[in-house]
């Protein structure tokens, strides 16, 4: 192992280890109080085990999550792929696409909120049936919170769906995919047929860990679960949640058993996922060697289709939450918004008056955190990538390291950690926090500036070299502004993530360290549509501006330098 | 190079690699001993100079605006009048109070712990109480303790059947009662045999929060209460059986709750395939129109919510002919908190007069006083009694009808019979 | 006095394949013209002698440039200059700026006299006032030679050269090859040109080194 693989498993890899190990401990801890079956099983696991096991409901409750877990990446990478393939780069398209990175922004609670406030029977969806129907009363469906997850599922993919499109998008230039599919083309394919056969066997490997991430996230989602996820029963990663607050000690054993039920479970679907990957693969080869029959109407047909898909699922999703957040928008102002009334009979803002008045100490809190693990992040991933762009030393295998912190359901290691933190006498505090904070922030600031170094052309470090510059001077004279607009996608990045964690603050800091967050999600307790319509936003408001900053920002600071954009 | 440098820089290393080790194991196994000089309750005069710049750190939940609000003018009136910073730490559960300090204390963190106060009651409390985590006896050495009259109201030395010893001061009250939309409803049931027919008459038109919630477990305990003692022949037995610790009797005086349950099931909104997560979704339920009776626990629920327009201006709100759940809450003060004196201070400040009354005047809050009614000046009860005439408001004949509850075991028993009956998805018998 | 670039029994390796292998001097003032096909190491003796060579290599011999022994010393105090097939100004500083960056400083030398250093090259090559523009507003031409004005301003005591011609048109190599060749030729210093076209080794008009 090199030194800087050492280095990112000391700062990565311990307090994951820890926190999982401390977190994971009680399950395996003998008890008085906990009823078990006895028999044959009862001498072989600890009883918090048994007591798990025999929760009535909690197969379903793994299932749920292991289905969601592989549905939600299905579907997203389904979606994006065929956007690409039916778009391929023309100027539609990439109006579209730059409109996923506001809705990257928006965080998952809010956006599971929007979606929620839009189909649910009494949601803005019903009333337009309503007005035009003429209902009296709400219909009496489950959608939202249904038992097979359908609501969850959707949820997930309206956020995922953006992700992997920025990775893929990212991924694309060093493909050359106009090449791959003109050329297909001239062997008789159409040509949303020939993006799929040719370029997306070699963009799915460059888009293979952000999807693992994305199950391990779509199997072990807290928020969204608790918004839009089946209740009965819930799925692990809420009933997790659940016992892990309970008081009594009991449940907190049951956590912990739980805790690794839900690792087994996310290491199943990507273990599933795996074997998924090997049929396609096998089954791909004969598929696309079967030749293009040319202009065989079934041919045709199949390539409209998917073209069609393309073309509507991806800006659908957007619309979707984009709808949605014009709905939270509308119930933030109206305080009287009875069914089924389209539009609110009583305006005010008093909702928003009330919640600025409070919003100065949580948004003090999240851009100071954000601040400070944003910056740690961001020196720690510069300080490496220089040290190994100088001693041209492999980077291969960081990357999976990095993931780390992405691989492991968050609410595992993190009780972990504020364990630790609290036998290390470490109050909460903002610094701890950022340190929580920092686990998540990193991997992604890493990855997008490692793609800047890894696309730098080398040329203009040697030349700079030779006229005279050190090795500092380079890094902070050349290196740096050439990678001025990955640096500012990496900054903005890790800002948006920072701001719209919950559960790192909401344990490392005890409850004591409120941000917008933190705030929001305790008002979803309380139910009332309107306030937390405006929570949500507040939520919201900060990212997406780092993201239009992020936009906006290399377009300003290079106006006058064309070759820099 | 010679093979001393050699020697000495092993020798470095090793001392760091050891230092490191020792810095490590000590981080994991540090105990830490307390060094708080014990505490003179009833020396009020010592207690209030030194609680004079300390800070208190309040856990309650934070879920209601309208309470936020009143304890941010409390802490003003702390700060202006006893020179102590009150921190309202808003939490989404009190139950994570409680796994807070538990978690704290199995840390070794004896003296610098996360809360100061936390308003609990039931449940939460005897957990607590059991695990000798909190801080007393002190309650009663509270110049204002006097004024809620203990000896008249029991219930006020009483947390769920569970004696306060003086560990918690009280500081709320509430009920539950049921309320309904009159547009759509003429005659709500009154009884819990009524309230069966007209679900199964009327299916989609109710259902009630998902246990363990804290108002859906209260629903379940009301009806357990209800039907128990119309089956028995004595009702003192009924109530001395639920103010003790749940017994093997559990099965019997629990069998006709789960018969209604059953019975009502499939004719609940959504046929119970899902619930509402807490009351203030039950509510919205309600104002949506998707059910027309509903219930709170607290007596000003209808009054405040259409004032903030979260209920029509026809709800109307009630209590059961044979008396509804009633209990009181209380704040705790933790052992290991670092502004006790802050905290008692605290207390004995929302017990006085002028804040229980600011609190009952606003009908926008979900409480009743704990002092007795005579407390207060012929001003104040002459304002409390028009209060008591606001549309959509439950009348104080009504809210006499008080049940008490059930000692908090019956609770957790009922929640886990619940959950593995329904929680599982189908109904199913449970297992025997 | 000037003693030019010497190479002595300079080997390249990868792995345990050699490369090349050369030793030889080069005057100053005279272009020394490697060609070879491609894979042959040519632009793995350039960087070598810059100070870059990557790890995937093993080097021996010395490198000598005047009367210094150059193997341990950093790249950007060999003195040495590069000029690629692109003119590679840097996007981010505007014309001024990247003639200004390698820019030898004399002592007691105010801004206002660099700045005036640098109007002067650039009316030198025909390009007075164009300080302020943004590099990647200038044409292909005029990019190079703003390029070989930065190498020169650097003062460098040798000038590696890699296919710096390949990129232009017909028109444009005749003049930016003769403009290159005589700069170096004023200058005085020795140079390395690596090319595939032999009608540059031809202007180059130096010993000529076929791998």
């Amino acid at each position: 192992m090199t030194w800087a693989t050492r280095f990112l498993f000391f700062v990565l890899g311990a307090p994951l280890l820890l926190g999982s190990a401390l977190a994971l401990a009680p399950a395996f801890t003998q008890t008085s109080l906990v009823v078990n079956s006895t028999g044959q099983m009862g001498q072989l696991l600890p009883p918090a085990f048994l007591t798990l096991l025999s929760t009535p409901g909690i197969a379903t409750s793994a299932i749920t999550s292991l289905v969601s877990g592989l549905l939600t990446p299905a579907i997203s990478l389904a979606i994006v792929f065929l956007f690409l393939a039916a778009t391929q780069g023309n100027s539609i398209g990439n109006a579209i696409a730059k409109l996923s990175a506001p809705v990257l922004a928006i965080p998952h609670a809010a956006a599971a909120f929007a979606l929620a406030l839009l189909l649910a029977p009494s949601g803005v969806a019903s009333r337009v049936i309503a007005s035009l129907l003429g209902w009296d009363l709400p219909p009496d469906y489950l959608f939202i919170n249904d038992p097979n997850g359908l609501a969850l599922i959707l949820g997930l993919v309206l956020k995922e769906a953006p992700f992997l499109l920025l990775i893929s998008l990212a991924a694309l230039p060093s493909l050359g995919a106009p090449r791959r599919v003109a050329l297909a083309r001239t062997l008789g394919y159409k040509p949303t047929t020939a993006w799929l056969l040719t370029v997306a066997p070699v963009l799915y490997p460059l888009v293979r860990l952000p999807l693992f991430a994305v199950i391990v996230f779509a199997s072990s989602a807290v928020d969204v679960a608790l918004i839009l996820g089946p209740s009965l029963p819930p799925t692990l990663s809420v009933r997790l949640l659940e016992w892990f607050v309970a008081p009594e000690i009991e449940s907190r054993q049951l956590a912990s058993a739980a805790a690794l039920l839900q690792l087994v479970v996310s290491l199943s679907a990507l273990g599933i996922w795996l074997l998924f990957e090997r049929v396609v693969a096998r089954a791909f080869a004969p598929l696309a060697a079967r030749g293009a029959s040319r202009l065989s109407a079934r041919r045709v047909t199949y390539d409209t289709a998917l073209t069609a898909l393309g073309n509507a699922l991806l800006p659908l999703s957007l619309a979707f939450i984009l709808i949605g957040i014009g709905a939270l928008m509308l119930t933030s102002v109206g305080t009287e918004w009875r069914y089924p009334a389209l539009v609110p009979s009583v305006w005010s803002t008093q909702q928003w008056t009330s919640a600025l008045s409070e919003w100065r100490a949580p948004l003090f809190n999240a851009t100071m955190i954000a601040l400070l693990s944003v910056t740690a992040a961001l020196a720690l991933s510069l300080f490496m990538l220089e040290a190994q762009a100088r001693s041209s030393v492999s980077t291969a295998r960081i990357a999976t390291f990095l993931y780390l912190p992405l691989l492991v359901p968050q609410v595992v290691f993190i009780s972990g950690i504020a364990i630790l933190a609290e036998r290390a006498l470490l109050r909460p505090s903002l610094t701890l926090v950022a340190a929580g904070h920092f686990l998540f922030v990193l991997p992604y600031v890493y990855l997008t500036l490692q793609g800047g170094y890894a696309r730098f052309d080398t040329r203009w470090l040697m030349l700079a070299r030779t006229l005279g510059a050190s090795n500092t001077v380079c890094f902070w004279r050349i290196r740096l502004p050439l990678l001025s607009t990955q640096l500012v996608t990496a900054v903005m990045l890790g800002l948006a993530i920072s701001l719209s964690l919950y559960l790192p603050t909401q344990i490392l800091g005890a409850g004591r360290i409120p941000t917008l967050t933190t705030e929001a999600i305790a008002l979803v307790s309380s139910g009332n549509r309107s306030t937390i319509g405006t929570w949500a936003l507040l939520q919201s408001a900060l990212p997406t501006l780092c993201f239009m900053l992020a936009l906006v920002l290399p377009r300003l600071i290079w106006s006058r330098r064309k070759g820099m954009l | 190079m010679g093979n001393s440098s050699a020697r000495a820089q092993s020798a470095k290393k090793t001392l760091l690699v050891a230092r490191f080790a020792i810095f490590w194991f000590s981080i994991l196994f540090s105990v830490n001993a307390s060094s708080q000089q014990p505490i003179d309750v009833d020396n009020w005069q010592k207690i209030t100079d030194d609680a004079r710049g300390q800070r208190v750190y309040f856990h309650a939940w934070g879920g209601d605006t309208e309470l936020n609000a009143h304890l941010t003018w409390i802490a003003q009136e702390m700060l202006s009048r006893f020179g102590v910073e009150l921190i309202h730490v808003k939490l989404a559960d009190t139950s994570s109070a409680v796994t807070r300090l538990i978690a704290e204390n199995a840390a070794g963190n004896v003296e610098r712990g996360s809360a100061d106060l936390i308003w609990l009651n039931g449940e939460n409390f005897s957990t607590l109480k059991r695990a000798n985590l909190l801080f007393g006896p002190w309650a009663e050495a509270q110049p204002n303790f006097a004024l809620v009259d203990a000896h008249r109201y029991p219930e006020m030395r009483q947390d769920f059947g569970v004696k306060t010893e003086g560990f918690e001061s009280p500081w709320t009250r509430s009920q539950l009662i049921f309320y309904y939309d009159s547009e759509r409803l003429i005659e709500p049931p009154r009884t819990a045999e009524a309230l069966k027919n007209w679900i199964k008459e009327n299916p989609g038109e109710f259902t009630y929060p998902r246990p363990p919630a804290f108002l859906g477990t209260t629903l379940l305990k009301q009806l357990l209460v209800e039907l128990a003692v119309n089956r028995s022949q004595s009702s003192a037995e009924v109530e001395s059986t639920f103010s003790l610790p749940v017994t093997a009797a559990f099965d019997t005086f629990s069998a006709p709750l789960w018969t209604f349950l059953d019975e009502i099931h499939s004719a609940l909104l959504r046929e119970g395939r899902h619930f509402p997560q807490s009351g203030t979704q039950l509510r919205a339920a309600l104002y949506d129109r998707e059910i027309s009776l509903a219930f709170a626990f607290s007596p000003n629920e209808v009054v405040s919510s259409i004032s903030r327009n979260e209920l029509a201006a026809s709800t109307k709100s009630y209590v059961f002919d044979s008396g509804t759940l009633s209990n009181v809450s209380f704040v705790a003060i933790p052992k290991n908190a670092p502004s006790k004196q802050g905290a008692m201070l605290v207390s004995n400040f929302l017990l006085s007069p002028e804040v229980q009354f600011r609190a009952a005047i606003n009908a926008k809050l979900a409480s009743e006083p704990v002092l007795a009614f005579d407390n207060f000046t012929p001003e104040q009860q002459a304002a409390l009694r028009v209060n008591a005439q606001a549309p959509g408001a439950v009348t104080p004949t009504e809210l006499a009808r008080k049940i008490q509850e059930p000692h908090p075991s019956w609770t957790n028993a009922i929640e886990r019979e619940w959950l593995k009956r329904y929680g599982g998805g189908a109904p199913s018998k449970g297992d025997e | 006095m000037n003693t030019g670039l010497e190479l002595q029994d300079v080997s390249l390796s990868v792995g345990s394949r050699q490369l090349l292998s050369l030793s030889c001097t080069i005057a100053p003032g005279e272009v020394m013209t490697v060609m070879g096909a491609s894979g042959t190491g040519k632009s793995t003796l350039l960087a070598f002698i810059a100070g870059f060579l990557n790890e995937a290599f093993t080097a021996e011999g010395r490198i000598v440039l005047e009367n210094k022994a150059l193997n341990s010393v950093p790249a950007e105090q060999r003195r040495i200059g590069l000029l690629f097939q692109d003119a590679l100004l840097f996007p981010h500083l505007s014309v001024a700026e990247n003639l200004k960056f390698g820019l030898v400083r004399t002592a007691g030398e105010s801004r206002k006299d660099r700045d005036g250093r640098v109007e002067q090259a650039l009316e030198a090559i025909s390009l007075g006032g164009f300080g302020d523009r943004d590099p990647a507003s200038l044409s292909g031409g005029q990019q190079s030679r703003i390029s070989l004005m930065r190498l020169l301003l650097s003062e460098p005591q040798a000038i590696l050269l890699d296919e710096p011609f390949s990129n232009l048109d017909m028109q444009l190599r005749g003049e930016i090859r003769a403009l290159t060749f005589d700069s170096i030729r004023a200058a005085n210093i020795p140079a390395l040109l690596v090319t595939h076209d032999l009608a540059d080794a031809q202007a180059a008009g130096g010993k000529i080194l076929a791998l």
